[in-house]
């Protein structure tokens, strides 16, 4: 326990352990028709995990491909269904319900001082439609393969042969389970909140999920009748987005991207939220403008909805209509930018430790800073229309969702880790992997913005002979994070059976999943607490809040 | 349940912005296209749901005013009233498509039918058949839930302190019938 | 829905609407559709859709206020709704400011139908620049002849084929651009077999769908009294039509447009013989 213990710890400290929902019924049965939201969180965990280690080892093939020019270790049309299955798998099977459902899941309710979400039936079939949703993207990859990329551009998508229809039915239906999952948010929030849980009090990690599930449920009904019209043009020739029949091709882009921009800040935002978690946590501080930093959340998933035609300045769009959304996408630079100064503000002067947790933390600032500025130069339609299509794009949103969102996740894996499952892992070797993530990360692809801003195209499997360096340094650099990760797997898994029990509140925080045992029991909390302080009453020690 | 029915409206947002923007680009051939619709077979299907949101209004209101453990024969027939003119609509609905399918009327590469002066018919009648098509899937699904909500109805589960499934019941169906508001002077009137 | 529950769990009543306002709205209704079919018999142009829309939203929001009770519910379903609306307005205002603004700030580049084409022409009127003799020296792009067909949208077309013998000397290559501009229009001698074929394409081919035959302004230019006449190019040059400009505008419709006009004529698959047939048509008149 720490010197900082919260008083509501010590209630727990000496109280007998009970029974906890991992093993209150035990049996396959039992968790595959389970209503607890922490059980369906710790199932949706492994399943976005599998799915990660899916999409890296891909990304791993993808990067042995391009060690050196011509044909390396896999053909051409090969190459073109690794690097799209790559990017499905990661976009829409790990990092979308990555942490929103996984650790959202499981602490939200914890955290609203709740038994459990609003609609626990919904939440479970949310679960399955998610599992027959990456089933059938599966089955396309396996029965044909896709090789539109994960954009699905028409008319290419609507035309090309392979099991495009069996993906977009899948991405159709993940989207569903997407919105199951925000309906489930937004009204767990609006009515489940414990008496005393202001909106003022919730946690910043609930700010941001709340703000996640809305641009879920804004936005996912548009890709889904997306993905069908994809679907029918594929069926029926509709024409709608095919030049050659009449119809627009540009219109499908707009279709996409609306949903696929704000889509974008449903991977980032919940990585946010855990970071504001984090990092009051280790710094042992009250946040830094915690009204800023909450209303950012909500500002950056509305002004989400009205730059999506910057992924589109190249396309054929009207320039007046670039230079609109050109204007537009700076504008969420300044939400974003207001919560990274808050973090840095409130590590200032805080008394920080640097366990794992926070190692990952420290990583999302540095990496997401980096991503977030270079975003800037693409959002400018000048520097776009050189850079666009090239490395440099695919550093700029490798820096901010793995940067981002993958540190984001790493930590809440580490921080909510001992919560989850009552163990504590081996911090030494934790470290030591962190840290090799974040070499790992950055030969990987700060390498890729200097062959971006040289010309070097994304997507392409050939290149040319100058670029062989550069490319072989990209690729060594994923060997780290491969290494990292396989180790991650082995001390996590390992503290399973043999880590150290955890504590209820190992890290000495004060949001309400901290105040019950690790892991909690079935119901969460023996009756509903009373919540009279905000989440975030360090006492203050050192430097003034 | 708004929620979700925002998310229902969003879904068809979708068609209503490739409706306008297909229209921008051909609109000599939308106009042309438009009039081979049968303008009153619309309007009574109009009518019919107009009617069927009104019964199910109704409906809604006797289970809020029903005492609890009675059988409510009102109530029942509402609901049967409303499923009924659902079915009329479909049927309406039935008669327009094979119209329009035996005359070459068809979305896409399918269609046929050269009696149209303008380019690229097929475009209207592609998003004419996906609008009305997916309409007519929440049709069904509202006929379904309204059959699930009479059933129970029929048990006598409905009384004023519990008739929330007939007012989500309802609310779909308003719904259905809310975006049929704006789908035939779209395409029926314009 | 939870809040529902909750709310009767605690044996919390709704309001109740009285049934006279059910039927009112019921009458509303029906008047509403009955309206709304009725003006759509007359025709004002865009106002219809207006008119229409309008129309619409006024039941919409009977439905929604009165039939779903959000008059009376919780004003967060209210709210819940309306922000939902205002996202599908983002939608809608968004994807058509592109829509409506494209060749808003350059008609030609501006237009991704019409950048490809443009980039060959311009290609093609460098290497010709070179070339030209020493009387042309101050010809600007846009009355380049002949025009390249842009290989990566459509297959190379042969190049125009030798004027048929009906028709008059004044369409070879050049020569319009020289004539002077106070010169009487040209005679067109007709050929009747390829005029017949030309109705037919016409009709087939869809171009009546935006060239009118009486000399009123549809989406493009009327057809009366074509051949030979001065048109204004958007970007300021003067074009004399000739069986060269002809061609040009079949094949790439987009690479010179009138003033005035859209750049909206899609490139259709007519071969040179047939645009030549429409030709003969159009002069007939």
């Amino acid at each position: 326990m720490n010197a900082t213990t919260t008083q509501a710890a010590v209630d727990h400290a000496d109280a007998p352990y009970e029974v906890d929902y991992l093993n209150c019924k035990k049996g396959i049965r039992h968790w595959l028709i389970t209503v607890d939201h922490k059980r369906i969180g710790v199932m949706y965990l492994w399943s976005v995990i599998a799915s990660f280690l899916l999409g890296g080892v891909l990304a791993l093939l993808i990067r042995a491909e391009l060690w050196g020019p011509g044909e390396t270790i896999m053909g051409p049309d090969t190459y073109n269904r690794v690097f799209t299955l790559h990017g499905l798998a990661m976009v829409f099977l790990f990092i979308i319900p990555g942490i929103p459902a996984a650790f959202g899941n499981f602490v939200l309710p914890l955290m609203l001082g709740a038994k459990d979400v609003a609609f626990p039936r919904l939440n479970l079939a949310s679960f399955y439609v998610y599992v027959v949703g990456s089933v059938m993207a599966l089955w396309a990859i396996i029965a044909g393969g896709v090789d539109t990329g994960w954009t699905f551009y028409t008319p290419y998508s609507t035309g090309v042969s392979g099991s495009v229809m069996m993906m977009t039915l899948a991405a159709f239906v993940l989207g569903f389970s997407s919105i199951f999952t925000g309906l489930n948010f937004i009204v767990t929030v609006h009515k489940m909140r414990a008496p005393g849980m202001t909106w003022d009090r919730l946690p910043l990690a609930v700010w941001a999920f709340y703000a996640t599930a809305i641009i879920q449920v804004m936005a996912t009904p548009v890709l889904g009748i997306t993905l069908l019209l994809l679907a029918m043009e594929r069926a029926l020739g509709v024409g709608i987005f095919d030049p050659q029949l009449g119809g627009d091709p540009v219109l499908f882009q707009h279709f996409f991207w609306f949903y696929s921009h704000p889509a974008v800040y449903v991977m980032i935002l919940p990585g946010m939220g855990v970071m504001s978690e984090l990092i009051t946590t280790f710094a042992r501080k009250t946040i830094f403008g915690y009204r800023a930093i909450a209303l950012s959340s909500i500002a950056i998933a509305v002004i989400s909805f009205l730059v999506w035609g910057h992924h589109m300045f190249v396309s054929g769009q009207s320039a007046y209509a670039g230079m609109i959304f050109s204007f537009l996408t700076f504008l969420v630079a300044i939400p974003s930018a207001i919560k990274v100064l808050n973090w840095v503000a409130t590590l200032y002067g805080g008394s920080i430790s640097l366990e794992t947790p926070m190692l990952y933390a420290i990583w999302f600032l540095i990496l997401f800073t980096i991503g977030g500025l270079t975003g800037i130069f693409l959002g400018t339609m000048g520097t776009d229309v050189h850079l666009h299509d090239t490395y440099f794009v695919v550093a700029h949103f490798h820096y901010v969702m793995m940067g981002g969102t993958v540190m984001a996740f790493f930590g809440a894996l580490h921080y909510w880790w001992p919560k989850m499952f009552g163990r504590m892992y081996n911090e030494k070797l934790a470290k030591i992997a962190a840290w090799l993530v974040f070499i790992g990360f950055n030969i990987t692809f700060f390498t890729q913005f200097v062959l971006g801003s040289r010309g070097m195209p994304r997507r392409y499997y050939d290149y040319l002979p100058e670029f062989e360096t550069l490319h072989k340094i990209s690729t060594s650099g994923t060997w780290f994070l491969g290494v990292a990760v396989l180790m991650m797997i082995g001390y996590l898994f390992s503290s399973l059976k043999k880590g150290e029990k955890a504590p209820a509140n190992p890290w000495g925080a004060r949001s309400l999943e901290w105040s019950i045992q690790s892991p909690p029991i079935e119901h969460n909390f023996h009756e509903i607490p009373t919540v009279v302080e905000g989440p975030y009453e360090y006492p203050k020690a050192g430097a003034k809040a | 349940m708004w929620l979700f029915l925002v998310t229902e409206v969003l879904l068809f947002s979708g068609l209503f912005v490739a409706y306008t923007v297909i229209k921008s680009i051909n609109p000599v051939m939308w106009a042309e296209a438009s009039k081979t619709l049968d303008v009153t077979m619309g309007t009574v299907n109009t009518l019919v749901l107009i009617t069927s949101s009104f019964t199910v209004a109704l409906a809604t209101r006797v289970a809020q005013t029903n005492k609890k453990g009675e059988k409510n024969g009102q109530l029942v027939g509402l609901l049967a009233a409303t499923v009924l003119l659902a079915g009329c609509f479909l049927v309406v609905k039935y008669f327009e498509y094979s119209h329009k399918i035996h005359m070459g009327l068809l979305p896409g590469t399918h269609y046929f039918y050269n009696g149209i002066d303008a380019a690229n018919p097929h475009l209207f009648f592609g998003v004419y058949f996906l609008m009305t098509g997916l309409h007519g899937i929440h049709v069904v699904i509202g006929m379904i839930v309204l059959t699930w909500v009479m059933l129970r109805a029929m048990k006598g589960h409905f009384y004023e302190d519990y008739y929330t499934p007939v007012e989500l019941g309802g609310l779909y169906w308003h719904l259905v019938d809310l975006i049929w508001i704006y789908l035939f002077p779209l395409l029926y009137l314009v | 829905m939870s809040a529902e529950h909750t709310a009767h769990g605690e044996g919390h009543h709704h309001h109740i609407t009285p049934l006279s306002h059910y039927f009112a709205v019921f009458g509303a209704l029906l008047v509403l559709t009955a309206v709304t079919v009725w003006i759509a018999q007359f025709h004002f142009g865009a106002a219809n859709t207006l008119i229409a829309m309008l129309v619409a939203t006024i039941k919409a929001s009977l439905v929604a206020l009165i039939f779903m009770h959000l008059l009376y519910d919780d004003r967060l379903n209210s709210l819940t709704f309306l922000f939902g609306l205002l996202f599908v307005a983002l939608f809608f205002i968004f994807t058509l400011t592109d829509v409506y603004t494209r060749g808003f700030i350059d008609p030609v580049r501006d237009n991704h139908y019409l950048r490809d084409e443009q980039v060959a022409q311009l290609k093609l009127a460098a290497e010709a620049q070179q070339d030209l003799p020493a009387q042309y020296p101050k010809k600007t792009i846009g009355e380049d002849y002949p025009v390249a067909e842009d290989e990566r949208v459509n297959p190379p077309a042969p190049p125009p084929p030798p004027a048929p013998p009906a028709a008059p000397a004044t369409d070879a290559e050049g020569n319009v651009i020289a004539a002077p501009e106070e010169a009487p229009k040209p005679a067109f001698a007709v050929d009747p077999a390829k005029a017949e074929q030309g109705k037919a394409l016409f009709a087939s081919k869809t171009c009546a769908a935006c060239h009118s035959l009486d000399g009123s302004k549809l989406v493009g230019p009327t057809m009366k009294g074509i051949w030979g006449r001065k048109e204004v190019m958007a970007d300021g040059s003067e074009v004399i039509v000739d069986q060269a400009y002809w061609l040009e505008s079949i094949k790439t419709p987009n690479a010179k447009v009138v003033k005035d006009f859209p750049p909206a004529m899609p490139v259709l698959p007519v071969s040179d013989e047939e645009a030549e047939a429409i030709l003969h048509y159009v002069n007939s008149l």
